[in-house]
């Protein structure tokens, strides 16, 4: 990038394994990871200052202050003292997809809440609160919002549509690059896997559940035996969602309903914590892993229906 | 006469927990007098319906064992005088009239009608006695965003708790279930000058033995103590040095008990908002001269977190041997004058 003539700058890159500028992000949001030490946004303009070209900096946090232009303006008027026209880019993919991502995320970063109390509050909010985190779901109210912050444009990117068919090479393509700028080893998001995610999601509700034998993750790995486990957001939200936040044409076709799918407005929510539970506890009481006495027929019982119940993706 | 189901959600910090232990203590009498006050639904070692709250609001503190709405209603059954139900957590469900639906039916059937009982403080209050509680469930949210939200929305929603401010917000939700009333007292105007025999009134006849047999009131945590969480719990790294957090606030506040105040703007821009009155002067409980007010939204925010951690960087070893240095003096100086603003 440097010989491209594009700075990536060094301040506000937390030093523990990131590579982004979280820290001005942070700085912005009054989040409570900030810290004056990873380099602040005075640190940040100084590096912009003795650069000729155009400079990038990234962080999936700032996304906590896209509905807020009143912060951004003096970042932006800043800037703009220094010679900098600002863009602000974002990627956005169709909303029951980035649902589900994002549900999945903050499940894995310690929030407990059911899968229906997330999908209502952006249902009737277009976004989600959370300590200092707002994720945002509504891109027509962050077209409103950032058009208020003066001498910047805004380039919505589709995720469904990338050029090269990533987010490295498009991100490439908008700088302008004739060739690929980035031929490291590409970083994606892991994704919990389904199994993984409903231990959590069943731990973070009732912590007890944890033990030091790891009974329950054995359990849930006995009762998904011979079963494929794929989530999808329900359908008649996903219609919902698409809607009320048209946003992004993900360009595929509809969703094929076919066995194995999951819906996720049921797999983690308080029937299924009430559900697995019980059927845990019955078959603990009969010795674990032995599935012989009247529990762990009862158990059974309850995962059949509870398997049922989880597979109409209506 | 009809029967009367009486559901007490709070609100947060209006003396909920005594009622609830005066409830609990004074339980065979009220019984003897015509009032049930059921145990289905209760933890060990607590005097409220948490878990009733918990099924309703469908939240992850629910535990089939501590007793559930079916087995609330089999202990109501059958008993001829009125009911009392009581948690915090039912007010966050007051928002959501759907939640109330199996409530609803449960009481039709038992002959029961259905009263909510909303206790509110001027909102100012409320929101100074409800950060306070955010602090202490650790959610470790600076008193400006949670100001922001209940200016914004009316309303604060974290995790699965949602703390309501807006008193019509919640007469329009519980006015959408057919059947429930909703009775508001004023915390400022109690019969009696306390919920305990705000509530006996409201019971009637039965409610004397409740005044009789009330539970003290339990004192409202320090302003040290709720520094401290507040740091702790926005910082996870200042937990482990906990020691160290603690010795700097005794430091800090040795000379200098405060009183964290909401500003006088946000005061009067809520006061606007849901029609209280902003002159009434914010004073400590049993004040003495030497209490500082201080600013809350500054005390409780990134920047005192952000100077206490710079303090505690520069001490690694503690602040058992005394006083401030002298290139820490400008700072702390600096802080107090920042935090003793009130507007």
């Amino acid at each position: 990038m440097a010989a491209a003539g594009i700075l990536y700058p060094l301040a506000g890159i937390p030093s523990d394994g990131n590579f982004s500028q979280h820290n001005l992000a942070w700085e912005l949001a009054r989040d409570r990871r900030f810290d004056p030490l990873h380099g602040d946004i005075d640190a940040a303009f100084k590096e912009f200052a003795g650069h000729p070209g155009r400079v990038v900096i990234s962080s999936e946090d700032f996304e906590s202050i896209l509905l807020r232009p009143e912060v951004w303006a003096p970042f932006v008027s800043r800037a703009t003292e220094l010679g900098f026209r600002v863009a602000f880019v974002l990627y956005a993919r169709p909303v029951a997809e980035q649902l589900e991502s994002v549900y999945l995320e903050i499940l894995r970063s310690g929030l407990n809440v059911d899968f229906s109390s997330f999908s209502r509050e952006v249902m009737e909010t277009g976004k989600y609160e959370c300590s200092e985190w707002v994720f945002c779901f509504d891109v027509a109210a962050i077209a409103r919002s950032m058009a208020t912050v003066s001498n910047s444009s805004l380039v919505f990117r589709n995720y469904a549509n990338l050029v090269g068919g990533s987010t490295i090479s498009d991100f490439g393509a908008l700088l302008g690059a004739r060739k690929p700028l980035f031929d490291a080893e590409r970083r994606t998001n892991t994704r919990s896997i389904p199994l993984e995610a409903i231990l959590t999601f069943l731990v973070k509700r009732a912590p007890e559940l944890l033990t030091a034998d790891r009974s329950l993750a054995a359990f849930l790995n006995d009762m998904s035996a011979g079963r494929s486990l794929k989530f999808i957001v329900p359908l008649r939200l996903r219609a919902a969602l698409q809607a009320r936040f048209p946003g992004l044409d993900s360009g595929q076709p509809d969703v094929v309903v076919k066995p194995g799918l999951t819906n996720m407005a049921r797999v983690f929510s308080f029937e299924t914590q009430v559900m697995l539970t019980e059927a845990f506890h019955l078959r603990q009481r009969d010795g674990g892993a032995l599935p012989d006495g009247p529990g762990a027929a009862k158990s059974e019982a309850i995962v059949a229906k509870w398997w049922d119940w989880v597979s109409d993706v209506s | 006469m009809t029967r009367r189901l009486l559901i007490h959600c709070g609100l947060c910090a209006t003396d909920a927990e005594t009622l609830q232990w005066s409830l609990l203590s004074c339980r065979e009498a009220l019984r003897r007098n015509g009032v049930l006050y059921p145990v289905a639904g209760m933890f060990p070692g607590h005097a409220s319906h948490d878990n009733i709250a918990f099924q309703m609001g469908r939240f992850s503190g629910y535990r089939a064992v501590a007793g559930d709405i079916r087995a609330l209603f089999s202990e109501i059954a059958g008993h001829p005088g009125d009911v009392v139900i009581s948690s915090t957590s039912f007010e966050y469900s007051l928002l959501y009239p759907e939640r109330w639906a199996v409530i609803d039916q449960l009481a039709r059937e038992e002959g029961l009608s259905v009263q909510i009982v909303v206790y509110s403080r001027p909102i100012a209050d409320q929101l100074r006695a409800s950060f306070n509680h955010i602090i202490l469930c650790a959610f470790g949210n600076e008193f400006p965003q949670v100001a922001r939200r209940v200016l914004g929305a009316g309303s604060i929603k974290l995790w699965d708790s949602h703390y309501c401010f807006s008193l019509p917000a919640i007469a329009s939700a519980v006015a959408r279930v057919p059947g429930f009333e909703v009775n508001f007292r004023h915390y400022e105007s109690l019969v009696g000058g306390s919920v305990v025999s705000d509530f006996a009134a409201l019971l009637g006849a039965g409610g004397e033995t409740l005044i009789a047999g009330g539970a003290a009131v339990a004192p409202e945590p320090s302003a040290l103590d709720l520094l401290r969480s507040f740091l702790v719990y926005r910082d996870v790294h200042l937990g482990a040095k906990s020691e160290q957090v603690s010795d700097l606030l005794a430091l800090l506040f040795a000379s200098r008990p405060v009183y964290p105040v909401v500003p006088r703007s946000l005061a009067q821009a809520l006061a606007e908002k849901y029609g209280d009155n902003p002159t009434r002067p914010d004073e400590p409980p049993g004040a003495g001269g030497d209490i500082e007010r201080v600013n809350m939204a500054r005390l409780y925010s990134a920047e005192t977190l952000l100077t206490l951690r710079q303090l505690l960087r520069e001490r690694p070893d503690g602040f058992k041997d005394g006083g401030f240095r002298n290139s820490e003096v400008t700072i702390v100086e600096k802080w107090w004058a920042w935090i003793a603003d009130l507007d």
